[in-house]
């Protein structure tokens, strides 16, 4: 459940019925799961497709 | 340019004010002030393309006439004061610097600003709007009528947005045409938040609508005079009004269903499934509550409706070319000759010359097609091996659509299912290319915001934070590739370097037709040879593409023949790409300079005029000297 002390989350979740917070009872390490699967594909997309030197060329890092 | 950029904001405000008039009229009671708010601007923009189609088809598309139904329909919203801007307290500027949505709305409107700058370039570069998105609407409005141009791509189309940049060309030329194309993107992001809110709640809504407005392929062709994000808006609106219908199955939401399907339908081919899975839909779930009769009376309603808003368009194209839909299915119904008949569906048996019959029998996969796509036909690919601009859809479906679907309750299932039958008609009936299915990503950019939200909200205050600090990475990636994208559009946009400069400098037509436009007579007739984009070229004129057949080369074997047909044609002068590009042979498309062919005719038919770098204007020597 949410934390009391957590008003801004609170306050989102309360406009969000979807969310876990409002019945649902999935397990909450599935959240492990996303999150490797998600920062995996955004890894691999912005370190294989040229954009992590595209970044260094325009913070003037590239030697 | 900021002009333009306030026309096309006029524009919207006007479509949405007249809009809110006609949804009123309908009756639909949207959900939230975004969903009426977008349904406003879609159904705003639908009465001013059929004002602008019954203008072109009765021949009176006059800049004035244009001037004076805008007014009409800009007026009749605006009187009523119809524009609603929702009132909300002003918010504890500390305490939202703390949401996370707000920082998402700030992003999404970093986006936004990149691409309004973008499309305050003038137009240059892109194919597709110089050859034919952008230069009919511009012939159009040269002739005041709906001209038949045969040799231009899409010339019989429907083409109810391309009725909307005759507005803005007329207005402020095609500056403001491709801002109503970055405002309809703009308006899309609203409408996927309203759906995202609907279905999810607001914060989804908020993460989908910065996913949608953060993908690659609308970011790159909503700034251009493309039709392909104008399109998935229309289509995602029509699928916003079908939604409600599924639930309530009143006629105010049947009806405009039906309005904004039809617009749909009528902006592109591509947007016919929008028809398909409406009518299937409808008739399913009506045979369910109803029973068969009803299910009757709601399908016809709602078909009939729409194929009666674009049946202007398939009697424009019969008439002219005894195809309604020439020249797709040219094999079927016989029309005027085309050089290759274009495949519409990405079927198991690729057959031009197959019945309606068989190329929808064609639709249904077999395993052998599906092993051998397979590398194609899944996100992954497109994510990362996009093969050119309008595949690229970035990162963030194929890392949070999974999440969205794992955390997915049973209620929305349905939606999952829409998607995935969406995903089926991309990929069979949409040559497996995100640009022509763009409303699918619309659609998964909600799955993908109900994932990041998850992964946002999560109750570990670790795994949250991570994935905001992940995420927040990915938009500083995409920010500064955006950037890098903009930047030379910004001197122009600003007002610090002329369109001309511009245009001189990136845009490799522009100089050759400059001096077409300069020097040569008002009568002269011109055939432009290779990828010469005709946007620019102030005289009429025939462009030879492989896929034309006014000038079919086999028919003329010698240089006296093929002279004879030109003078036939009234051709007075040939603008030549000098080098076609190894990719474009391809397609069909000679080297010019290199074929022996067309080296007899121009040694003895051609006098040279003016070249550069890129192309060449040569003047057919009159009879006689040749």
């Amino acid at each position: 459940m949410v934390k009391g002390t957590d008003n801004l989350r609170s306050s989102a979740l309360a406009e969000d019925n979807g969310t876990a917070e409002n019945g649902d009872s999935r397990p909450a390490w599935l959240g492990v799961i996303g999150l490797l699967w998600s920062a995996g594909i955004f890894y691999h997309f912005y370190t294989s497709l040229g954009f992590v030197d595209l970044l260094t060329q325009v913070l003037g890092l590239g030697s | 340019m900021l002009i333009s950029l306030a026309i096309a904001l006029l524009l919207g405000a006007a479509a949405a004010a007249t809009g809110r008039k006609l949804l009123g009229w309908i009756g639909f009671r949207p959900d939230s002030t975004a969903q009426e708010w977008s349904l406003s601007v879609c159904l705003g923009f639908g009465l001013l393309m059929v004002m602008m189609l019954i203008l072109g088809l009765s021949h009176l598309l006059y800049e004035n006439v244009i001037y004076g139904a805008l007014l009409l329909w800009g007026g009749f919203g605006l009187h009523h004061r119809q524009l609603k801007i929702p009132r909300r307290p002003v918010p504890d500027l500390r305490q939202s610097l703390r949401s996370p949505q707000a920082w998402l709305l700030l992003i999404m409107a970093i986006v936004l600003v990149l691409g309004s700058v973008r499309a305050m370039a003038p137009t240059h570069g892109a194919t597709d709007p110089l050859a034919y998105q952008l230069a009919l609407p511009r012939i159009y409005l040269q002739s005041h009528f709906l001209s038949f141009e045969q040799t231009i791509t899409g010339a019989l189309y429907p083409g109810y947005l391309g009725l909307l940049y005759v507005v803005g060309l007329a207005l402020h030329g095609p500056v403001v045409a491709q801002l109503i194309h970055w405002f309809l993107g703009a308006s899309t992001c609203v409408a996927v938040y309203a759906l995202g809110r609907q279905l999810f709640g607001r914060a989804t809504g908020v993460w989908a609508a910065v996913i949608f407005a953060m993908c690659p392929v609308v970011t790159i062709f909503a700034s251009q005079g493309y039709i392909d994000v104008g399109l998935c808006f229309f289509q995602f609106c029509a699928f916003s009004a079908l939604f409600p219908w599924c639930r309530r199955q009143d006629r105010s939401s049947l009806l405009l269903a039906a309005l904004l399907t039809g617009i749909a339908i009528g902006v592109k081919h591509q947007g016919l499934p929008t028809l398909l899975i409406g009518t299937s839909v409808i008739a399913v779930l009506s045979l369910r509550t109803s029973g068969w009769r009803q299910a009757l009376v709601a399908t016809s309603q709602y078909a009939g409706i729409a194929l009666l808003l674009l049946a202007p368009w398939s009697l424009r194209a019969y008439l002219a070319s005894g195809n309604p839909m020439w020249p797709l299915l040219n094999g079927w119904f016989g029309g005027l000759p085309f050089g290759q008949v274009p495949v519409i569906l990405s079927g198991t048996e690729r057959n031009p010359d197959a019945s309606l019959l068989q190329a929808f029998g064609a639709l249904i996969p077999t395993l052998d097609w599906v092993v051998r796509r397979s590398s194609e036909i899944f996100l992954w690919k497109w994510t990362f091996q996009a093969a050119g601009a309008q595949k690229l859809i970035g990162p963030y479906f194929l890392a949070l659509v999974p999440v969205g679907i794992l955390y997915l309750r049973r209620r929305h299932l349905w939606f999952l299912g829409f998607c995935l039958t969406y995903h089926f008609v991309l990929i069979r009936a949409l040559h497996l290319n995100p640009r022509y299915g763009l409303v699918l990503f619309a659609c998964l950019s909600v799955l993908a915001g109900y994932g990041a939200l998850r992964l946002a909200e999560h109750p570990w205050r670790w795994l949250r934070w991570s994935f905001i600090g992940v995420f927040a990475c990915s938009a500083v990636m995409n920010g500064v590739w955006l950037f890098e994208m903009t930047k030379s559009s910004l001197p122009v946009a600003l007002g610090r370097e002329s369109e001309e400069v511009f245009l001189t400098q990136r845009e490799p037509n522009y100089r050759v037709f400059r001096h077409v436009n300069q020097h040569l007579p008002e009568d002269s007739r011109i055939l432009l040879q290779g990828i010469v984009k005709g946007f620019y070229c102030e005289r009429p004129y025939l462009w030879d593409h492989p896929h034309q057949s006014v000038i079919e080369y086999d028919h003329y074997e010698t240089a006296t023949d093929l002279r004879r047909r030109f003078d036939e044609l009234g051709i007075t002068h040939v603008v030549r790409m000098i080098r076609i590009p190894p990719g474009r042979e391809s397609l069909g498309f000679p080297q010019y300079f290199m074929d022996a062919y067309h080296e007899e005719f121009r040694k003895r038919h051609l006098k040279l005029l003016y070249r550069d770098e890129s192309y060449v204007l040569f003047e057919v020597a009159s009879a006689g000297k040749g």
